[in-house]
This record gives C-alpha cells, structure tokens and sequence, in this order.
C-alpha cells in the first residue's frame, strides 16, 4: 500500500511581523537572544481556479505570523486554528548561521513529546520553532522555521482505496452537524474526534468518548490546511503520534477525516477521508521517535529565508510620482527617515547606557542666539541627539566668509547681499532633515552701552518682545554671539523665567562653556547657587564693539575651536539634562576620581556637569571651573531681575542707554568706593631709604 | 464573459468603444453581460461613449457619492449573501481612531502567472546558509507552489468622490512585491496591461491623462498601496448606469446597484474572486 505522504507546513509572513520584531528588537529585546513564545495560526487549505487553463491549483498548508504573534493574549480570527511556537531572534548573522540547528530542534520536539505523554493534551501537536536574524539597517530579515513531526516507524499507509470525499463516507446531515459543532465550540479546535453519531468531542476525553463505539466507527479528524486531495496536511503527523503514544492498541488501524470546509454556503464538502494503517510491526511507542520539520526554501533545499525588505523602503528604487500624491509619498519616507535617525540613538541603549533618557533631549526646545560658526555647529550637534525643535536668530545676513567655517550655509547662499542667516540656517536644517522642526529669526538683541536713539525705541520694545517670546517658549537658550554685551539680556530674560543657558564664547585659542546657574529665588534650600557670565564681573558691561580695529572687530579664532566649543556646549546640555536636579545640578565636587561613577557622586548617567569649561587650545587642555553666583551680578542678581519683572523695558531701556544704570541698581558703584576707601585706609609705611652710602 | 441575473430581464443592446455588451435589469440586480468579439476583446476605461439607440427616462446625471452614501451603500451590499465572487469576503472596517472614514477590506491568495524576474526568488545574498545535516523524510510532500496574499480595500476617494480600490500584495516571506512581479500574478487579467508604460511605481497609458496604477497611502490606515485610479472606473460605471431605468429605486438603493456595477466594471481589470 502506498506510504501516505503529508502536506508539510509553509510559512506565510505577514509584512507587519517584521514591523512589530523591528519594534520589539529596538525597545525591547535589545540584545536578548533569550526564546519568546510566539503564536501562529493555520485555517483549512483553500485552492484557487486558474482562470486561463481552468485548473484548481491548490493552495500550500499556510501557517501564517504578523504583528499579533507577539502578544500575550493571542486570539485567532474565525475559522482559523491556533498554533504555538517559540521564537529566537540571533543578534548577528554569524550567531544565526552557527546556532546549533538540531539541538534547537530536538529541544523543541522533546517538549512536544513530554508534553504529550505528561499532559495528555493535544495543545502542543502543532507547535513550531522560529529562528530570525533582524538586520535593522539594511531592512533584511533572515529567517528559518521548523514544524516538527515525529517520523512513524514503520510509516502509515493509505488503504487500498486511497483518499476520498468525506461526503462518500458521512452524510450530509452528518457533516453539516459536524460544521455546526465545529464553530460553536467555545474554543478553536484544531483536533478532535468523531463518532458514529455525528457528535464531535476533543481528543483528550478518547477514551471516555469512545467508550461504547466500536474501532469500526471511531474517526479521528484535524483542521487540514492541505487542499490537496491526496496529502493530509502536516498536523495530522503529530496526531497520529499522539494516539500511537497513548492508544497504541487502538490505533494500528486509523480512520482519518481531513476537515477541509469552513464557509457555509459551498455547494459541495472539500473534506476527506482515509484509512491509515501502520505498514508493519509499530515499534515502541514509549520511546521518542525522530523529529523531520525544517522548512524547504523555494528551491526545494533545507535552508533560511531571507525577507528583503529594503525596496520597499528604499527611496531611490521608487521615484516620487510627479502627481498630487507625491506629498504622501514623501510624508512616507518622512517617516522612514524618522524611525532611521532614531534606530541610531536608540541603540546606544542598548549595552552602552541602557539608563539614556532619550526622549529628555529630543523634545528639549532649543533656542540659539547666533547662527554664525558656534550657532551652526550646535544646530548639527543638537540634531545628532534627536533634538526636534531647533530655533535659530540673527541679525546678519550670510557673507562670503561664513560658508567655509558655518557649515549650514553653501557659496550661493551669500550673493545678491546674502540670505538672512537664521532663515537660511533653518532652511538647511530642513534640507538636512525635513523632520527637524527648525524657524529663523532675523533679531537685532539690544545691548547696554548701545544707546538707543530715541527714534528707535519703538523698534527696540518690540525687537525685546520678540525675544521675551522666543526664550518663553523654549527650554534651553544658547548664547552664542560674536561679543560680550549683547549676552546680556538674554541671560536676564531666561534667568527670569528659569530656563537653562548654555554660554559658549571663542578666543583665538581659548573657548570657554558654561552653564548659568538658576536664579537666587529658587535656589534649593542647601543649594549652592551657581554664577552665570558676568558673576565674576565688577564693571557692567559695556560697549566692545567700536573703535576697534578689523582684526579685534571679527573673532579671529583658530578654525578647529568652534566645532570643539560648540560640541562641548551641546554635550553638556546633554549630561545637564540626564541630571536628575537639571537647571539646579550642583558643580561637580573638586578633585573627583575620574573613574568614579558620576551618576552616584553628583553626575548624571553620561557623566559630570560641570559648570564651566575653559578650554585651552594650545595645550589640547580644559579647566573645570566653578564660579559661584555673585548678588551683585549684573546679570543674574535678584535685584536686577526683580526690576526687570517690575519695571520691564523701561529698566531695558535705561540699561541701554545709561552706562552708570546697572551698577548702581546692582551696587557695584558702591564696591568702587569701598575698594578706593579700602586702599586709602591702608597705611602705607613710608620707609626712609638706607642711606648706606 | 459576467452575466449575473434573476427574474424576468428586459435588454437593451449597446456598443461602447470596441465592445458590444447588453445591459439588463432584472427585479433586484443589475446584468452585465459581455459578448466577445472575434476579433479579440480589450476592455478600456479611457472613454467609454455610449451610443443610445433608444430614448430613456431614467436621470442620466453622473452619480457623485458623499461619504455617509458610500458607506450605507458597502454595508448594505456586504450584510446579504451574493452569489457574485467579487462581493465575497469583504468586511467593513472603522478608521483606528476617526469616525465616518471606513472601508471595506478583504485578503485573498494570488499566484504567479508567467515566470517572474528574480526579484522575487532572491538568493540569501551571498550568505551560504545551505544545510545539509537532516535526515530524509520519505513522508513529506512535494511543496505547493508560492502563493501571494492580497489585501484588498475599497475606500472612499475624498478628492473624486467616488470609491477606489486600493491593494498590497506580498510574497510568504513578508515582503511586497515589486511592480513587475506584481502584473504577473493572477490578480490581473493578462490583457490589462498590453498598452500600458510601466516605471518602478506605476503604470500609465499613452493617451490617458492619470496612471493606470499607482503608489499610494491608504486614506485611512496610512500604510503604501497601491490603487486604481478611480475615475477611470467611476466614469464607466456612470455610462453603464445612465442605461438603467433607476426611475422606480430609492435614493439607496441607487448607490447600492452603482457600487455593485462598480465592482462588475473592476472585475474587468482586475480577477475580484475571493
């Protein structure tokens, strides 16, 4: 008789499967190679009628995964049967090739069969193993799966009449009962028994359901995935195993029905009916028996798939169609592009800092006061870390200078007079990254010993409006003009409203960055409060600007300090904000031990926050520096913010134009005449020369 | 050939652009039968220019569906049992989070029809991962072959007002497929795409103004299709229509047989069975 020959199991992936792994790998798995369980599911084989040569081409046994298998609480749609498997994702394509293929195997048929024989259960006949190797970058999704089945030794035989329609050996009442059974069933029911009764009942309660019914009329039926008239599908192997295992005296001889029907208004049954017999004496049936279930790739061998998901994603090999949808199409790889800049920072938490706050940085609003070279390689920097909101001011127009050491701006950007340079710069951000959220502002930020001329303080008021506005709706300003007065007002505006500032100045090989430290008001009780840029000062600023020569008017800084300074600036924004204190973070503690843990000794998890860093060019050198806050500042003292907040432009105004205002509203006048006194009081002692001669 | 019908018919003969077909009614559907010319058979969309031979009474206006139309006309045609395979399968689907924004969505097998480039069957680029390390199983069957899944969606097309079918078909490995493979797969009758210029994401014909087929996001769920352009269905529908006598019908039950003509005139282009 001939040796019956199954349908094995095919794959069908839906493309949300490596969607959800993708997901699941970036958040989660992250570099665990641990087993998952998974699920899947199968429904009985269907075939399709070739319209041009009229022939029924049927269908392969689809055991289908998508995005649900991963979760816990798996429910399969009607009609459809559930199956579980486990899932191992490799972290590199040498761990998959290597991994110890049949040891994964064996493991998993020894727990389909100890599960069998401890349980007495039909959950795990259908189980399957799946082993992946993602490679996120390249979108390509390698992949092998296994269905194992335990080989009969002998193997099982069709009898002499073979396979036929179900309806051929069951009525039609008796199927239509059978249906009904089926779907009202509680639960998906992928094997089960029948009786001469037309009453169907799952496969563990065998012996009590077939207590009074003769061999001759007992059946065992499956969910057949196979559409196939001649193959049962694949589950059907691991059933007869089952009752080869737990009934061996009954079942050297088994009538099968191979469940094929689903919808209700098919005019005619697709399932059928067999008789199996074991071709031979059955062997031990208490001993494991071999397992086969690797799936065959599409060219017939025992290998991997592999899943290539990149000309889907792949922007160049689908130009953008010239038509009212191309703002779709690009909103689509908008969003690619968005989930590809991500990948990248979100790997660094894997291994490296699983602690990364990321999402901190990215939605940090930053506002850069100056968009020459400090302003433009923070804007680079600030995108590096995901930052999405970028704002940009200055009062300049780009110049035919600027393209070589402002990396934003390019050699047409400066003719016909020169593009806005923070317009410009946000346009090229954009360019860079159409995700970035990035605006320009021309501003003119008025600075004291800049008098205003009385025809220009209407324009002044609103040009300090404008910036009030700028700083109050973001989180972080960095001051990175070309001189030392115009720092001053924003540095009282955002200490006012309590945001941070990062100040970053050139010297011709020297940078300094800083952090200003919180206002007085809401210094934390123990808190030391840290000083701001004109702490250390005794004169209020003033004008630096005229009179000089061109050499003093352009900072003339050694090319390579920018990109340092402003990097610096950028990452120590970025430690700031890991710190758990933030705009309160205290100064590191002196003489720390480098290789300290700094999130336990007053850092963050990326390391120090350091108040300022004064960088030395020439000896490759930085000084940590702490500069406590002085209540006299011009800038930051409570006195001057607290008129600000009372008397608001008008104090601006009289700042601006009034050399002599701001120190005597912070008192500084006073320290003058208290240092002047100070020295007429000390009594010189007049020492007669020796006349030795 | 698609002739569907119950009950007495009256018919009326027509000739549109190369093809003869006979539009009749009977009591609760429309039939639309096509006879084949011996000279070959092309079903066009690009102008279809009825020829009446006889006066009608019925309101002949092109039939603009709202939102609140299309989606009383789906639910109406999918709650009864058709005996037409291209309303089978379908179920009417909420937008994830908007009101008023449903569809109609269905998965169906495909397979490929002539040899495909090898896009498709991809070697694992370079990477040599062939086992050979496991016993032979004499029990096993050959595996059948490759087949495709289709999802396929109707949704209401905000910009022409009328409905519009929109689809993805992917390979068992996840992936979807490319435009060559994807007009050699059973979903498309072989004659469609004879005068037809194809790029990597669309298939347009010389004299007409819109691409055939197209790349697109699913209005609703936001994920790339591609989609018929609907005008091109919508347009025939309207001509085959204004050859029906709608005096006697509802306002709904005029969408209702406008959509289920919709989907006769797909199923010329594409196989709708389910």
């Amino acid at each position: 008789m001939p040796i019956v020959q199954f349908a094995p199991f095919s794959s069908l992936i839906q493309p949300s499967f490596w969607h959800e792994l993708t997901s699941l790998k970036v958040d989660v798995l992250r570099l665990s190679d641990e087993a998952l369980p998974i699920s899947g599911s199968y429904s009985v084989g269907r075939s399709v009628t070739d319209r041009e040569s009229g022939k029924e081409i049927a269908l392969g046994c689809n055991l289908s995964v998508g995005s649900e298998s991963f979760d816990k609480g798996y429910k399969v749609t009607a009609g459809s049967v559930p199956a579980s498997g486990t899932f191992k994702n490799y972290n590199t394509i040498e761990e998959f090739k290597a991994a110890d293929k049949t040891a994964l195997f064996n493991q998993e048929a020894v727990k389909i069969w100890d599960h069998i024989l401890a349980t007495r259960d039909t959950a795990l006949l259908n189980h399957f193993l799946l082993i992946t190797y993602a490679d996120l970058k390249k979108y390509k999704y390698y992949y092998w799966f296994a269905f194992p089945a335990f080989v009969s030794k002998p193997a099982w035989e069709i009898a002499e009449e073979g396979w036929k329609d179900a309806i051929d050996e069951f009525s039609a009442e008796d199927l239509s009962s059978i249906q009904e059974q089926i779907r009202s069933h509680p639960s998906p029911l992928p094997f089960f028994l029948v009786r001469n009764d037309a009453k169907i009942s799952p496969v563990e309660d065998y012996s009590t359901f077939f207590e009074s019914t003769p061999p001759s009329s007992r059946t065992i039926a499956f969910i057949d995935p196979s559409a196939n008239p001649t193959n049962p599908g694949w589950p059907l192997r691991n059933l007869l195993a089952y009752l080869r295992a737990l009934y061996p005296e009954t079942t050297s001889t088994v009538r099968v029905l191979c469940w094929r029907d689903t919808e209700t208004h098919s005019s005619s049954w697709r399932s059928r009916f067999g008789v199996l017999e074991m071709g031979g004496v059955p062997s031990d049936e208490k001993v494991r028996p071999s397992a086969v279930g690797w799936e065959k790739n599409p060219q017939g061998k025992l290998g991997p798939r592999v899943a290539d998901l990149a000309p889907m994603m792949d922007p160049t090999r689908h130009a953008i169609v010239l038509s009212v949808r191309k703002h779709r199409r690009l909103n689509y790889l908008r969003r690619l592009a968005n989930q590809a800049v991500d990948l990248n920072l979100k790997l660094m938490r894997w291994r490296i800092l699983p602690s990364l706050d990321l999402e901190k940085i990215s939605t940090t609003k930053c506002l850069l006061l100056g968009a020459g070279t400090l302003g433009c390689y923070v804007a680079r920097t600030l995108m590096g870390w995901g930052v999405r909101t970028i704002t940009l001011a200055d009062s300049a127009h780009v110049s035919f200078s600027n393209p070589v050491r402002q990396p934003l701006f390019e050699f047409e950007d400066c003719l016909d007079g020169g593009k806005p340079k923070a317009q410009c710069a946000a346009a090229r951000l954009k360019k860079i990254y159409p995700g970035i959220n990035a605006s320009g502002h021309m501003l003119s930020i008025p600075m004291p010993g800049h008098p205003v001329p009385s025809a220009s303080v209407a324009q002044t008021k609103a040009e300090v409006e404008k910036l009030e506005a700028l700083i109050a709706e973001h989180d972080v300003v960095f001051l990175l003009m070309d001189s030392r007065e115009s720092r001053w007002l924003p540095t009282v505006i955002a200490a006012a409203k309590g945001k941070i500032v990062i100040n970053a100045a050139l010297g011709f090989d020297t940078f300094l960055v800083m952090r200003h430290g919180p206002r007085g008001s809401s210094v934390r009780p123990n808190g030391a409060r840290l000083g701001c840029y004109y702490c250390n000062d005794i004169v209020a600023p003033s004008d630096s600007l005229t009179d000089r020569t061109l050499d003093q008017m352009c900072t003339v800084t050694r090319p390579g300090l920018a990109s340092i300074a402003s990097s610096t600036a950028v990452e120590l924004l970025a430690s700031l904000l890991q710190h758990p204190d933030g705009l309160h973070a205290a100064a590191p503690p002196p003489n720390q031990d480098p290789s300290s843990h700094h999130q336990d000794s007053g850092g963050s998890v990326l390391g120090l926050v350091p108040h300022q860093l004064r960088g030395y060019l020439a000896q490759f050198r930085n000084l940590h520096i702490v500069g406590a806050a002085y209540d006299r500042c011009t800038g930051c003292s409570e006195t001057v913010l607290q008129t600000y907040e009372k008397e608001g432009f008008e104090m601006m105004l009289k700042a601006f134009n009034d050399p002599k205002y701001l120190p005597t509203l912070t008192g500084l006048d006073k320290l003058y005449d208290e240092g002047e006194a100070a020295l007429e009081s000390v009594d010189w002692d007049e020492e007669d020369g020796d006349a030795d001669f | 050939m698609i002739a569907v019908g119950i009950g007495p018919q009256r018919r009326t003969s027509r000739h549109l652009d190369g093809l003869s077909f006979e539009v009749g009614e009977a009591d609760d559907l429309a039939v639309l039968s096509f006879n084949f010319l011996p000279s070959g058979f092309k079903p066009y969309f690009t102008s279809c220019k009825a020829v009446p031979t006889h006066d009608h009474t019925a309101p002949s206006h092109p039939i603009m569906l709202t939102r609140v139309q299309f989606e009383a006309a789906c639910k109406e045609l999918i709650a009864t049992e058709r005996p037409v395979e291209a309303l089978n399968g379908w179920s009417w689907n909420e937008h994830p989070s908007l009101p008023n924004l449903g569809f109609l969505s269905r998965r169906v097998f495909h397979f490929r029809t002539t040899q495909s480039t090898s896009i498709d069957s991809m070697p694992t680029d370079g990477v040599d991962l062939e086992e050979t390390l496991f016993e032979e199983d004499e029990a096993a069957s050959a595996i059948a072959p490759e087949s495709f899944v289709s999802c396929q969606y109707v949704v209401y097309s905000a910009t022409f007002q009328v409905p519009a079918f929109y689809f993805t078909m992917h390979d068992p490995k996840g992936a979807p497929l490319a435009l060559a493979n994807l007009v050699r797969t059973s979903l498309f009758h072989p004659f469609v795409f004879e005068q037809t210029e194809a790029t990597s994401f669309g298939l347009t014909r010389p004299a007409s103004a819109f691409p055939l087929l197209s790349q697109g996001d699913h209005p609703a769920l936001g994920t790339p299709c591609w989609y018929l352009h609907p005008c091109e269905t919508a347009k025939c529908v309207d001509e085959l229509m204004s050859e029906l006598d709608l005096a006697g019908y509802a306002e709904e039950q005029r969408f209702v047989r406008w959509l289920e003509m919709w989907f006769m005139v797909l199923g010329s282009t594409v196989n709708v069975r389910s």
